[in-house]
């Protein structure tokens, strides 16, 4: 088997899914590493670059500081670029460098935290995972900062002088959850209104998104279906509103990246998620009454809006998906239950996905020669433009779907919107006559 | 709070011996400024490490690196043309820790030799801080996959942590792009000019300037189509060093094959430029007749500043030029420089004390410093040179004057003088 990559890319690293979540909520968040391994994100990943500004800085890391573990200097620059910026929290993460000599970012977070008195969060990230998992580590952790009772995250947070840590004080300033004579507190007062569920949407940032208007799509669709919108983690929403939606009826997950938060908010809140994106018209139905059912009575509960993937799939598929799990769950029950296609076959070749992920049946296959294999054995292909490189005389079998976190914002222009019916519509006309 | 900058007066007032540590991107967290944004390679902006080391003719490049160094190459060869050029190597965790990709990289470059339809004379390896953090011995590596490969294996590093050291990547580059020349007989006529991966414009007067003095065989790395003429370097003179990143280069080449070297500044002030071709004629026992170029450089000036007698620019640092020393010339030309966005060094300090003594009110701003996060647009700028110095001021004229072939001498300044015309 061959070792080389030839025309493949990779997907966007962890440490910048990390940068992408937390991108629009006013923290400081710094890569560690050197000068330089931020323009792949920037120029690449961050298509908000040069419209929004944002608090996300690298630190720049020296062969010096390298060697001999310098961790304190990255210290001092984080508190002193806290000082000066005073940002809502602190994020940290790393590349393959810190991860090569073993930089403690978890340390190196409480002892900044002990310093600025704002809440402080380290990513263990490696340059080499996935941004699902990154951008999942970060979106979990902005739940730690919704007020409510402790969770054991990175262990016991130091206090300051008062007796309080950061995060106590956090919590405190967003707005505390209090109990009432009954016991109840207002997240439970307020999920017995009987006005419109309330649902968060879980998972969004540029990377599968992109800034194409899907998000604003995925809003107006829950709307139309009777629901509030509580929050968007984390795009096109700011974190105050982020923090105060533990009051949400359920969480609905539309991607890989919103699963950790759901998990947190489970055990934190109790809220219930549900797993889907709704795209396509039947999945969409499905999908809503999922969070129907799941706001009215569950808890606790983990549902997937899609079924899984079996061995018979992958055999001879009609289709074959290579993309995001969650989206590329949606298109293959699309094709199934709105146009009949049954044999369909998932390829998500990403680092660091979720094992609920993998469980319903999306491949892991990283191997250029293995996917080619997969793309010349399947009638239709799926996926971003790039993966169109490994079969070059057989153009023809491959539907474009951009996705940003693998080919970043060159085809950026092209994403299309699926929410809801949009979907149907695009396979029908992405694949008019060959279905 | 302010974004950081000096003005050029308290700039040139503490001199190297109380240099700003702000223009350090040790000294503190790094804004990805545009600036910065152009590491990219093959990229988004200029050459970097890769494109660079694909400059030598017929050859390909493996990169070795984690997934995160090579993600921005993949996508943008295919933009570059540099699609069947590029190769990777992914490493993993098992990897970083054992160095078990070093095994690997012999039959890798295997693999590189045999598919391709066009076979590769020369596979160029480049490894990443990662390697350099492992202390890896890329140059035994090479020479293994060169015997099991059969073709020319040249050693490369992207060591982006060592931007400070002695050898900054764009450094070790250039030596390893001129690291396959070999000593070969000297012809008197023929020099070679080093330090850019494209050639100078063609209309550049080093070229008929050059001939009339008998150097005949100009030679640069970007104009060799074919790994046979690029080798023809090797009997070169001399070397002509149009780039302070290649003075290693220079040395490397003078201790391996004898070769010396002379080097030039781009400057563009036409009497500085007069001047350089004298001394440099002076080094070599002849005399260069740039009447002509100079006569036509001045009366192109002369006829700007008559069209456009007030302008206030901003100068950035992406820019085929040094901006202290451009920011000077325009200073002397009359114009006025409201604010330069680039990082200094030590070296750059001759030129901003020129900036002083003509515009002391100068701002010079880091353009790395996480305060310029806060820098607002203010003043009135006419035109920005380089892209980066548009990001800063949108709504002025922009010359991005950033091209991959180089301007140079009187013809560089007409050129930018042409391009300024055209957005004014």
């Amino acid at each position: 088997m061959r070792i080389v990559k030839r025309v493949l890319s990779t997907y966007s690293a962890d440490n910048f899914g990390v940068c992408s979540a937390l991108y629009e909520l006013g923290g400081l968040v710094v890569m560690h590493d050197a000068s330089g391994c931020n323009s792949t994100y920037n120029t690449h990943d961050e298509p908000r670059w040069y419209n929004m500004d944002s608090l996300v800085f690298i630190s720049g890391l020296t062969e010096k500081n390298a060697i001999f573990g310098n961790d304190d200097k990255l210290i001092s620059d984080l508190v002193t670029a806290a000082h000066e910026f005073h940002p809502r929290f602190i994020a940290v993460c790393g590349g393959p460098l810190p991860h090569i000599i073993g930089t403690d970012f978890r340390a190196v977070a409480k002892a900044v935290e002990r310093q600025c008195e704002i809440p402080t969060f380290g990513f263990q990230t490696n340059g080499m995972d996935s941004y699902i998992s990154g951008a999942g580590q970060a979106l979990e952790a902005l739940v730690s900062l919704m007020p409510g009772e402790e969770i054991d995250t990175a262990g016991p947070a130091k206090e300051n002088n008062s007796g309080e840590t950061a995060l106590g004080l956090f919590r405190k300033n967003t707005g505390p959850v209090k109990e009432n004579i009954s016991g109840e507190t207002t997240v439970d007062l307020l999920r017995k209104n009987t006005g419109p569920a309330k649902v968060n949407i879980l998972g969004v940032t540029p990377l599968d998104f992109s800034m194409n208007g899907s998000v604003e799509e995925l809003r107006r669709l829950l709307e139309r279906k009777g629901f509030r919108v509580g929050s968007t983690w984390a795009m096109g929403d700011d974190l105050d509103h982020l923090l105060k939606s533990a009051d949400a009826s359920v969480n609905l997950v539309v991607s890989a990246v919103g699963l950790r938060a759901a998990a947190a908010m489970e055990k934190r809140f109790g809220i219930p998620y549900v797993i889907g994106l709704p795209a396509g018209k039947k999945v969409t139905e499905r999908i809503v009454d999922e969070l129907r059912r799941k706001a009215a009575c569950d808890r606790g509960h983990i549902e997937y809006a899609a079924e899984p993937q079996n061995p018979e799939q992958c055999q001879n598929a009609d289709i074959l998906i290579i993309g995001e799990p969650v989206q590329s769950l949606a298109i293959r029950e699309t094709l199934s239950v709105s146009f009949g296609t049954d044999h369909t076959r998932i390829i998500s070749p990403m680092h660091g996905l979720p094992k609920e992920i993998i469980s319903l049946g999306c491949e892991k296959v990283e191997l250029e020669d293995k996917l080619r294999e997969a793309c010349a054995s399947s009638k239709h292909v799926i996926a971003d433009p790039l993966y169109a490189r490994l079969l070059p005389n057989e153009r023809d079998k491959f539907i474009f779907l951009p996705h940003v976190a693998y080919s970043g914002r060159y085809y950026e222009n092209e994403v299309p919107v699926l929410i809801g019916e949009r979907l149907d519509r695009w396979i029908e006309s992405a694949m008019a006559g060959n279905l | 709070m302010e974004p950081f900058y000096l003005t050029a007066a308290e700039f040139a007032r503490r001199g190297r011996s109380d240099f700003p540590k702000e223009e350090s991107p040790s000294h503190a967290l790094i804004y990805s400024s545009p600036a910065t944004l152009s590491y990219n390679s093959p990229g988004a902006n200029g050459y970097g490490v890769k494109r660079a080391g694909l400059a030598i003719p017929e050859s390909v490049m493996l990169l070795v690196s984690p997934g995160c160094c090579g993600r921005n190459s993949t996508i943008l060869s295919r933009v570059s043309g540099y699609s069947d050029r590029m190769f990777y190597l992914l490493m993993d965790e098992t990897d970083l820790v054992t160095g078990r990709h070093l095994k690997k990289i012999p039959q890798a470059v295997r693999e590189i030799v045999e598919v391709p339809e066009k076979k590769p004379k020369v596979v160029v390896i480049c490894i990443t801080c990662v390697d350099a953090l492992l202390g890896t011995d890329l140059v035994r590596i090479c020479k293994k996959a060169e015997q099991e490969s059969g073709v020319h294996v040249v050693p490369s590093y992207m060591y982006a942590l060592m931007r400070e050291g002695t050898k900054p990547p764009m450094t070790a580059i250039r030596q390893s792009v001129y690291s396959l020349l070999e000593k070969r007989p000297k012809n008197p006529h023929a020099v070679n000019l080093l330090g850019q991966f494209a050639p100078y414009d063609d209309d550049c007067e080093i070229y008929p300037m050059f001939r009339k003095v008998g150097l005949t065989k100009i030679r640069e790395v970007g104009r060799m189509k074919t790994l046979d003429e690029y080798l023809e370097m090797g009997e070169a003179n001399f070397n002509l060093v149009l780039n302070p990143e290649t003075r290693y280069a220079a040395d490397d080449l003078m201790e391996r094959l004898g070769m010396p070297y002379i080097e030039m500044t781009r400057f563009y002030d036409p009497d500085r430029i007069a001047k350089q071709y004298a001394l440099l004629g002076g080094a070599l026992g002849v005399k260069f007749d740039d009447t002509k170029w100079h006569a036509e450089a001045e009366a192109a000036l002369s006829a700007f500043r008559e069209k456009h007698p007030e302008i206030t620019f901003a100068v950035g640092q992406t820019l085929n030029a040094n901006p202290f020393e451009l920011s000077a010339a325009l200073l002397k030309f009359g114009y006025r420089v409201e604010r330069i966005f680039a990082n200094a060094s030590p070296d750059d300090l001759p030129f901003i004390t020129r900036i002083a003594n003509m515009s002391p009110e100068t701002r010079i701003y880091t353009s790395i410093s996480p305060t310029m996060m806060l820098y607002k647009c203010e003043g009135s700028v006419d035109i920005t040179l380089g892209k980066d110095a548009a990001y800063y001021y949108p709504d002025a004229a922009n010359v991005p004057f950033f091209s991959d072939v180089q301007p140079f001498g009187y013809t560089g300044l007409m050129r930018l003088l042409r391009e300024m015309e055209e957005v004014l």
